[in-house]
């Protein structure tokens, strides 16, 4: 088992009083929580917070804590005594037997069993349903296009006979069908820990979000694609390829196309559960880099020859006396 | 070793959850579920409250989460749950304009 340093998680002195931890946690729950921070690792921050406070606010799991000792380093493996084990193991147990209160901690994770403390040294078995996951999945637009599967590697908490927890390692495949989206909840009933004594299999929380794609940009299930267009072909009007995720199509650009204007090219964009979202083509003008000799002597001639004022609606910009 | 592959739900409004299973689902008492829908925290089916979108799924959880961290009763829930609300809409609306912007040619 890994020894954890719960005061030093939430910063107090082992001698803090009960409103010391309380606003010490708070302070940083403020901070960490993962439903409003965006501090960097903020879930995997406030699980130490919160899985420290959860034992240090309660006075029988601080006491039962407080007797393992504070001659450990965090992430040291260690044991705890024999009388913490004959003082505290029945209890800790899920619904551990009077007639075999020895059991072994090696393989539990310390936060596991004091969650299991409080309660039961009363004694009794009672339904526990198992732990619920919130993960997230990050996706291509290809795969939420074509639905997909993700694998997950999970750890989830599991009781032996004797009822004490442990931390066993799962892989399960979801299929994420087509038609997610940023920000779309799924759910997996019952892909959660494994309840005890009766209790409900936790679910499975999927959130998905999707990767930056080198051309698309995603806004719901509208796709939107830059179409770069030669100043030509935007005064002219052409036809032009354009990608969409299912291979490209031709798209006409109609003559007098003006730069920024969205081209919408109907049912291109993500498949929805009915229906399917648009793809905007945004377009630009692009002028060559490096125009040939030719090609300055031709645009030099336009200038010469066209009456077009982009800039007619600045009015006069001459400044009065 | 195989695999199992698992079906996942959408949990969106075309899918229909009662109070006791958004209850059981959320961790939060049919009481606090029943307070939120009362302050327009969370928006029921029906006008008894008694069914809801599988969408409100995700605010009720999010919802238990802060009660039980922040012990948070139901006002306070209702103002904090408004406020997450508001900063999804607006990074949904960020997104939205990036998603518009055309990127610098190269």
């Amino acid at each position: 088992m890994k020894y954890k340093d719960y005061y030093k998680v939430l910063g107090v002195e082992r001698t803090a009083s009960a409103d010391d931890i309380k606003k010490a946690y708070r302070k940083l729950a403020h901070k960490f929580h993962p439903d409003v921070s965006k501090e960097k690792n903020a879930k995997e921050k406030f699980q130490e917070i919160g899985e420290a406070y959860e034992t240090l606010k309660n006075a029988e799991k601080r006491s039962a804590y407080d007797q393992l000792g504070s001659g450990f380093t965090p992430g040291q493996d260690f044991r705890p005594p024999p009388d913490w084990e004959r003082q505290f193991g029945e209890g800790f147990a899920r619904g551990g037997r009077a007639d075999n209160p020895h059991t072994s901690f090696d393989e539990a994770d310390l936060a596991d069993l004091f969650a299991g403390l409080s309660g039961r040294r009363s004694g009794g078995r009672f339904p526990m349903p198992g732990q619920d996951f919130e993960v997230e999945a990050r996706i291509t637009l290809e795969q939420a296009a074509h639905g997909t599967e993700v694998e997950l590697n999970l750890e989830a908490v599991e009781h032996d006979d004797q009822g004490v927890p442990r931390r066993v390692p799962r892989t399960l495949r979801v299929r994420v069908p087509k038609g997610a989206t940023e920000g779309q909840r799924l759910r997996i009933p019952g892909k959660g820990g494994k309840g005890f004594d009766g209790g409900r299999d936790g679910d499975l929380y999927l959130h998905i979000s999707l990767l930056p794609h080198r051309l698309f940009r995603a806004s719901g299930h509208d796709l939107y694609v830059d179409l770069p267009l030669a100043p030509w072909e935007a005064v002219l009007g052409a036809s032009v390829e354009v990608p969409t995720l299912d291979g490209a199509v031709r798209l006409k650009v109609p003559a007098g196309t003006k730069a920024g204007q969205h081209l919408r090219l109907s049912k291109r964009g993500l498949p929805k559960r009915e229906g399917e979202g648009d793809l905007y083509a945004v377009v630009q003008i692009a002028v060559p880099a490096a125009p040939s000799a030719r090609e300055r002597e031709l645009f030099g001639q336009l200038a010469k020859e066209s009456h077009f004022d982009p800039r007619s609606h600045f009015g006069s910009t001459k400044e009065t006396a | 070793m195989r695999i199992e592959i698992s079906e996942a739900l959408w949990l969106d409004a075309g899918h229909e959850l009662t109070l006791a299973e958004v209850a059981e689902l959320s961790g939060l008492s049919q009481d606090l579920l029943r307070q939120l829908v009362e302050l327009d925290a969370l928006s029921a089916h029906n006008d008894a409250g008694t069914t809801f979108g599988a969408d409100c799924l995700d605010i009720a959880r999010t919802a238990c989460r802060l009660h039980h961290d922040f012990e948070l009763d139901a006002g306070a829930l209702a103002v904090v749950l408004r406020l997450l609300e508001r900063v999804r809409d607006l990074e949904a609306e960020m997104r939205a304009l990036q998603a518009r912007l055309p990127q610098p040619l190269l």
